[in-house]
């Protein structure tokens, strides 16, 4: 079978050694505040120039399934998310760290982010094209839904004032209409600053709120002297711990390669959405935010389960499921491959050795994974006067490096103020990072969809995907309400 | 013990993507599976470059700024530039990514930079559109500018789903003017280059349509594949894996004759409607550099998409080959020109 | 902190009010049947709004905890290091700018005796800045600011 044959061809060195190295750098990159799984694909885009097409794929593609889990380490260990999509699994991962256990719990995220994207490669490879035409049939109105109800977690993650958690998601609403608006093309907000129509940027906003502001916390308050050391004393995670989180990191898988699928909805959206149906489903909701298995297993399939989702769409009609799926495109492109029905036909030989590559550097990550678990931890172990400063100049590195522009420091910097002030106040930072993320996506498509009915918003409630989704929204807001009504009654 | 294993492995994994980099930054041994080039053909291309004008130019490393993302049209059409340029000037040539302010942050990074001619800006229609739009700092004009070259140009096409309704454009347009403003066209975002192309084809026509704007040209030709949209207006390169695989086809094209990857389209002044949107994608540099420097430029570039190299990887990546030089690229502008003013005056005016 | 969340609330009625009367300037297209790039932030304002009395109300029903100890000192001195440095990257570039901002915090973090710590942190400082450089600025090609060493880095 053609299939086999490409997954031996890729065990070959040449393939392999790529893999290594591309699983090796995504995860450094993604564990570095600032630096996304995009950024990793774009930078190291022009080393895949020289190479055979899927040579070229394979590493991207190892890059960014490296990077989405990398982000996790950083959230982890450091409470500082290395991209947007590890922002959910900070909430559980540093209360695991804080009582000694980080090792413990990059051993389940670890294994989570394995069974998210293995889970999705093999949908991917079965199913692709019967999924694609399912994410066609998301229009306007169905990503409006689909984002109104994303925002609805924000109850789920704002701990325990939900109050302080809708003004965080209000906040981060409108600090995402800053910008030139996506409908009119007009500036709304930006006072005529040239680097502001592009709206804030998530990434430097993100470190700036968490990160920095917490080196600001440690520079005022000095940092402690007796850390909490980390007891590592084994690597793969616990029988209890893996009975706990695979069927978590099953359904989180299914969530993140379905979300995956639809082009322009991300590993952030896919992680976030999977926190909370985990929390939502789980028997003890009430451990989640102190610190949970599932909580950390919940968005990390997710994020993984997102990553060969949105081949999907890139493979099937091409056009990308996500900012790195385009990036990927153009990689094609510029091998002289077409992304889309034909590659299928006319390239099966590519389109196979992608698909094993999906199985291969999965697999690679975990064992890359596993095995770092003990460098990680002893990285963190360094004295905080020492590694402060160097999160710190990483940081603004990472913002820099999104857009190449000093502007987005400076955001990041004043972010950082607010998030400190935030920290007093109490006001949870996630929600912001959440409605920044959801607000364009509802406000644009609600728009969108409104111009396509001329104005009427009957047209919310006559598609059966939207009706879904509002549905979908009105019970997760209301659960609260039900679980109590079920627990008395 | 450990950490002598780990610094290995980092430095094994340096030296693996250091060869890569090297491999790929070496003309000579381009693999690129999707053309025909081989290494015969590559080197007579390459052969005794005509030595530039000025023999101290370059000598240092070349920039080219890139108003967009990377992976994105633009950016693979620099790119392709940046690679061939390497062999003709005989200096590495970086491709940088500035994105934002709509393709405007990139162009006043490119002024920023000093005026020696080793940091290049991106010739497009952007240089026309953006201050007419109002969307570019006051020091970002078509004068600031001095085209060198255009390597590409796609022009804007009509694009329906395969079994929509209309055969020909001319039944789309008859259709659009007969029921004002009830066929949904999918554009790129407003402001953008295909959603003025639409409007321009408004005024031609009379026509007047639903513009739905997307968040750019995938968004917009999703929705058109997925029957959220009647049709869509971008290029037919954007959306060439479609119509190739039979999902979509193209009533039309805003060009001056008929797209070679395309021969049974119609342009839409066959059909009398004077119609020509082009965006194109070269290389220019700020107007106040030393002549010889931009003399350099010009010839050398000149050279570069003459090439046949270069015309192999243009047409590789599925792009529309278009080699302008200087003066052509300067005169396109020019007669491009008058007609975006009309059309952003009309867009603008509906604004309140 | 029950004075400070009174402060906020108090600064987020004012601020969402006044962003609110702002969005009617926004520029608009005629004739489109949505609701206008005004809406949805008009919207989110009201919504601030409210959520800012609601604040207000059970911030003063709270008993009075201890007042937030908010600056000192050291994050003063921090503060101002830190601006210095944003503004300093420009021009001095990314590696020495970065040298001098690792110098500073580690010293206003330091807890240990000066004498015993001062050569690893001068060490670090140094090296860690190039490293990254080295890594991003040079192999990944990242354009990070040359300033002053642009003669020399090239």
């Amino acid at each position: 079978m053609e299939f086999i044959n490409a997954l031996l061809q890729i065990l070959h060195p040449q393939y392999l050694l790529m893999m290594i190295a591309g699983t090796a750098g995504g995860i450094m990159i993604g564990a570095m505040p600032g630096l996304t799984s995009v950024m990793g694909v774009t930078l190291l885009l022009p080393f895949t120039y020289g190479m055979e097409a899927s040579a070229g794929m394979v590493m991207l593609l190892s890059i960014s399934f490296g990077a989405i889990y990398g982000g996790s380490i950083t959230a982890i260990l450091i409470s500082t998310p290395g991209t947007p999509a590890s922002a959910a699994t900070m909430i559980e991962g540093s209360k695991f760290t804080a009582r000694g256990e980080g090792g413990r719990a990059i051993g389940i995220s670890t294994f989570a982010s394995w069974i998210g994207g293995t889970t999705s490669a093999i949908i991917l490879i079965l199913v692709a094209p019967q999924l694609a035409k399912v994410a066609l049939k998301f229009g306007a109105p169905e990503y409006c839904t689909l984002a109104v109800f994303g925002l609805t977690v924000i109850a789920s993650i704002s701990g325990k004032n939900v109050l302080k958690g809708i003004i965080a998601g209000l906040i981060g609403l409108l600090l995402s209409t800053i910008g030139l608006d996506p409908i009119t093309g007009f500036s709304r907000y930006s006072f005529g600053v040239v680097n502001l129509y592009s709206g804030l940027q998530v990434v430097p906003l993100m470190i700036g709120l968490f990160a920095i502001s917490q080196v600001l916390v440690n520079l005022k308050d000095g940092v402690a002297q007796n850390q909490i050391t980390q007891k590592v004393t084994r690597v793969l995670p616990t029988k209890e711990d893996l009975k706990k989180s695979t069927p978590v990191s099953f359904m989180c898988a299914l969530i993140g390669t379905f979300i995956g699928c639809i082009p322009a909805a991300g590993a952030d959206i896919a992680a976030f959405v999977s926190y909370d149906m985990a929390k939502k489903r789980s028997k003890h909701p009430e451990e989640f935010g102190t610190g949970c298995v599932e909580g950390i297993a919940a968005p990390e399939a997710g994020n993984n389960g997102d990553t060969s989702g949105a081949l999907v769409p890139m493979l099937t009609l091409g056009v990308p499921g996500d900012a790195t799926a385009a990036v990927l495109i153009g990689a094609l492109t510029l091998q002289g491959l077409q992304p889309g029905p034909l590659l299928f036909t006319e390239h099966p030989d590519v389109v196979n050795r992608i698909f094993a590559g999906t199985l291969v550097a999965n697999l690679l990550m975990l064992i890359l994974g596993l095995l770092g678990i003990r460098l990680f931890v002893k990285v963190i172990q360094i004295k905080p006067y020492i590694l402060t400063p160097i999160i710190f100049v990483l940081c603004v590195m990472g913002a820099f490096a999104l857009r190449n522009n000093l502007f987005d420091v400076g955001i990041m910097l004043i972010a950082a103020l607010i998030g400190y002030f935030f920290i007093h106040l109490e006001i949870p930072i996630a929600p912001i990072v959440l409605a920044l993320i959801l607000g364009p996506m509802a406000e644009s498509n609600l728009r969108r969809s409104l111009l396509m009915s001329n104005g009427s918003f009957s047209i919310f409630v006559t598609r059966p995907i939207s009706i879904f989704f509002l549905l979908l929204a009105a019970v997760s807001l209301l659960w609260p309400l039900l679980r109590r009504k079920n627990a008395e009654g | 013990m450990k950490k002598l294993i780990s610094a290995l492995c980092a430095a094994a994994l340096c030296v693996s993507l250091a060869a890569c980099n090297t491999q790929s930054n070496n003309p000579g041994s381009q693999s690129n599976p999707g053309s025909q080039s081989n290494p015969g053909n590559q080197s007579t291309s390459q052969s005794n470059p005509q030595q530039p004008s000025t023999p101290d130019f370059p000598t240092k490393t070349m920039t080219i700024v890139c108003p967009y993302s990377a992976g994105g049209g633009t950016d693979l059409a620099l790119r392709i530039l940046a690679e061939c340029g390497q062999s003709t000037f005989g200096q590495t040539i970086n491709v940088e990514n500035k994105t934002g302010g709509s393709g405007s942050i990139g162009l006043v990074e490119a002024l920023n930079a000093a005026h020696d001619g080793y940091t290049l800006a991106t010739a497009s229609v952007d240089l026309i559109t953006l201050p007419l739009l109002g969307l570019a700092p006051a020091e970002v004009t078509r004068e600031a500018f001095d085209p060198i070259c255009v390597i590409n140009g796609e022009p804007a096409a009509i694009i329906v789903p395969a079994n929509a309704k209309w055969n020909t454009i001319q039944e789309f347009i008859d259709d659009a003017k007969a029921n004002a403003g009830s066929i949904q066209l999918a554009n790129a975002g407003m402001g953008n280059i295909w959603h003025l192309a639409a409007i321009g084809l408004e005024l031609e026509t009379g026509a007047s349509f639903n513009h739905i704007p997307f968040e750019g040209a995938a968004g917009a030709i999703t929705a058109c594949l997925g029957g959220h949209a009647d049709a869509v207006i971008c290029s037919a390169a954007e959306a060439d894996a479609n119509i190739k695989s039979g999902d979509l086809k193209v009533l039309a094209v805003a060009n001056t004759e008929r797209l070679a990857s395309y021969p049974d389209v119609p342009t839409f002044q066959e059909i009398g409607v004077d119609l020509t949107v082009v965006a194109l994608r070269g290389l220019c540099v700020a107007a106040d550099t030393p002549d010889d420097v931009k003399q350099a430029l010009k010839d050398g570039f000149k050279e570069v998409i003459n090439s046949d190299a270069c015309k192999e990887k243009v047409e590789a990546a599925n792009m529309t080959y278009m080699p302008l030089d200087a003066e052509e690229t300067d005169a396109i502008l020019t007669s491009m020109s008058g007609n975006f003013e009309k059309i952003i005056a009309k867009y603008q005016e509906s604004a309140a | 902190m029950k004075k400070l969340n009174l402060a906020f609330s108090v600064l987020l009625i004012l601020v969402s009010t006044c962003l609110f009367f702002y969005a009617n300037t926004f520029k608009t297209l005629a004739n489109q049947k949505d609701i206008g790039p005004a809406g949805f932030p008009k919207a989110v304002c009201v919504g601030l709004i409210l959520c800012g009395i609601a604040l207000f109300v059970t911030e003063l029903r709270r008993d009075n905890q201890e007042p937030a100890q908010l600056f000192n000192r050291k994050l003063f001195l921090s503060l101002a290091a830190i601006v210095a440095f944003f503004f300093l990257l420009s021009p001095l570039g990314f590696i020495l700018d970065s040298i001098l901002i690792c110098l500073i915090m580690m010293f206003l973090l330091l807890n240990e005796p000066v004498q015993k710590a001062w050569p690893i942190i001068v060490v670090v400082s140094i090296a860690a800045p190039l490293a990254l450089y080295g890594i991003f600025g040079i192999f990944l090609k990242v354009p990070l600011p040359d300033g002053i060493l642009a003669p020399l880095l090239g």
